[in-house]
């Protein structure tokens, strides 16, 4: 028994590991020399420390503009989702009306949509609507994402009736009851879901290769999709890009990493 | 208005439900039927001519090929595999689970982008680290980025690498759900671990297996990422999927019909694939 535990932890030390292991290179090269990226190397140090691929990213792409217009339009996403979502699924979870079955359908069916199968006609309506290369266009999407709609629904279904019946009769309406009261109960979910939706629109490059092409709007897939063409990558300068996008978000990540786990559990995905 | 307020909490939806999703889904299916250039005004109805001439299409072919060939990689694969991983760090005399649990979510946060970029250099047939180590203990060297096969296969590897966090956490929420008392009543009984699993923790699982299995479709006949930074979908058109060449016919080509014909069919395929989730997951929902 005493083996099978210490076989399992350390097993599951060596997996961890193993797993990272390209990112470990990847924030390490970006403190390597060139030269030093093409050796046959395992080792994910820089022998020869260098903040050279830094200074070369900065002469390279206007790094404050690519992280303030990333930043835009994750925060406004993340916090529109915080408040639609909830709006659309408190209904949904807690009320009687005629059609509501049909729009619960209707949220589940938008959950397994191919974003690319809506992407290439609603990029032709972009392009219609002159909002080509806004960051309005780059966001718009993604305001409401029927997932987290699912996730608020289920959440919502584990309160009790009672409650909000309880603050209907103290004369509370519907929108004090959600964002007042309910909403605090389940703020695991409402912060689980903040940093989902941050995480996936920070990430999301088809959609924002398609809208976006001046370096004005440009937003960090953009910018790392410029530094690396078919014929040539600046290694170097996306590493350096990369260990200054993510060293942030992973301090958020780790902090904030039981709310992720909670907001599943929660949400309960049950039967 | 008592009546009233669930349309009314349900305006932003509705709205965004139809700009979204409803008139892009029917714009597609419209402009299929048009031989019809990006930004042009111009439009010639050929009926299912793009459809027929996608069918004729060699690089379509091989793109509807590597998709569903990365789809029965790729879907298998990460529904054991997180399965497996969230049995094993739900152990409770294991350490650092929690830590581990965030690392293996790590490659989520690292955008497609620079993943795409760390494994280009890591597949590199000369001196790339996997040959490298491959090389060293006697396989070769995998011409990993240069043939359809292999190509395939390496961007199914970093697919599944990158995404398989996501399906543990949801494994794992399930795992943490089940309550304790279900398993010491096994085992009071008799169960063995075995017995215990296959009565109590997977028929608790079956509705988040479903989910996973559903959005590792979804996902699936997504391809597009990994193959456009890591292959381009080259060499030639031999490793393109159907998002690629989807892309590829609106922005090479700017035919805006031809590549609407395309989301047509991949909504098409995601639908077929998941209608039996879709059903399972709407009978769970509060009536």
């Amino acid at each position: 028994m005493k083996f099978r535990v210490l076989f399992l932890q350390t097993l599951l030390v060596i997996f961890v590991l193993v797993y990272i292991y390209p990112i470990l290179l990847s924030i390490g090269g970006a403190f390597k020399w060139r030269s030093e990226l093409f050796e046959p190397t395992l080792n994910p140090f820089p022998i020869n420390f260098t903040l050279h691929n830094f200074v070369s990213l900065f002469e390279k792409v206007n790094v404050l503009n690519v992280l303030k217009n990333s930043m835009i339009i994750a925060i406004v996403a993340a916090f529109s989702n915080i408040f639609l979502c909830p709006l659309t699924a408190y209904p949904l979870a807690k009320s009687n009306f005629k059609g509501k079955r049909f729009f619960q359908l209707l949220v589940i069916f938008s959950m397994v949509q191919p974003f690319i199968a809506i992407s290439i006609p609603l990029l032709g309506i972009v392009v219609m609507a002159g909002l080509q290369d806004t960051l309005f266009a780059a966001t718009f999407p993604f305001l409401i994402y029927p997932m987290i709609v699912y996730f608020f629904m289920q959440s919502l279904t584990y309160i009790p009736d009672d409650l909000i019946d309880s603050a209907r009769l103290d004369g509370a309406g519907e929108l004090t009851i959600l964002y007042r009261i309910l909403l605090p109960i389940i703020k695991a979910t409402v912060g689980g879901s903040f940093l989902l939706t941050f995480i996936w629109i920070w990430n999301f490059y088809l959609w924002q290769l398609m809208v976006l092409r001046t370096t004005e709007n440009m937003t960090y897939p953009v910018a790392v999709g410029m530094l690396s063409t078919s014929y040539f990558i600046y290694y170097g300068e996306v590493f350096a890009l990369t260990s200054l996008y993510i060293v942030p978000l992973l301090i958020i990540f780790l902090i904030m990493q039981k709310q992720i786990v909670s907001t599943m559990v929660l949400s309960g995905i049950k039967g | 208005m008592k009546m009233h307020w669930p349309y009314f909490f349900l305006l932003p939806f509705i709205f965004f439900f139809v700009s979204v999703y409803a008139y892009p889904i029917f714009m597609a299916i419209y402009a299929s039927l048009f031989k019809w250039t990006l930004g042009a005004t111009a439009k010639e109805f050929i009926g299912l001519g793009n459809y027929a001439s996608l069918l004729a299409d060699e690089e379509f072919l091989v793109s509807l090929e590597n998709t569903l060939f990365f789809a029965t990689l790729y879907i298998p694969a990460v529904v054991s595999l997180s399965l497996m991983i969230a049995l094993w760090l739900n152990q409770k005399f294991l350490r650092g689970t929690g830590i581990a649990l965030a690392l293996l979510l790590f490659p989520l946060i690292v955008p497609d982008v620079t993943v795409g970029a760390i494994w280009r250099w890591l597949l590199a047939e000369q001196n790339g680290v996997v040959n490298n180590i491959l090389s060293a203990i006697g396989i070769g060297r995998i011409p990993w980025l240069s043939t359809r096969l292999y190509g395939m296969l390496g961007v199914a590897i970093i697919a599944i690498w990158r995404t398989i966090g996501y399906y543990t956490v949801m494994f794992l929420s399930g795992l943490q759900a089940i309550p304790q008392q279900y398993y010491e009543a096994a085992s009071v009984d008799g169960a063995t671990s075995f017995q215990r699993f296959r009565y109590i923790t997977l028929p608790i699982l079956t509705p988040i297996f479903v989910f996973v299995t559903s959005i590792a479709t979804l996902n699936a006949m997504q391809l597009f990422t990994e193959v456009f930074i890591v292959t381009q979908g080259g060499p030639g058109f031999s490793t393109s999927s159907l998002v690629l060449k989807a892309y590829n016919e609106l922005y090479i080509a700017f035919q805006f019909g031809k590549a609407s014909a395309v989301s047509v069919i991949i909504e098409l395929l995601v639908l077929v694939a998941v209608v039996v989730q879709i059903k399972y997951i709407a009978k769970t929902l509060v009536k």
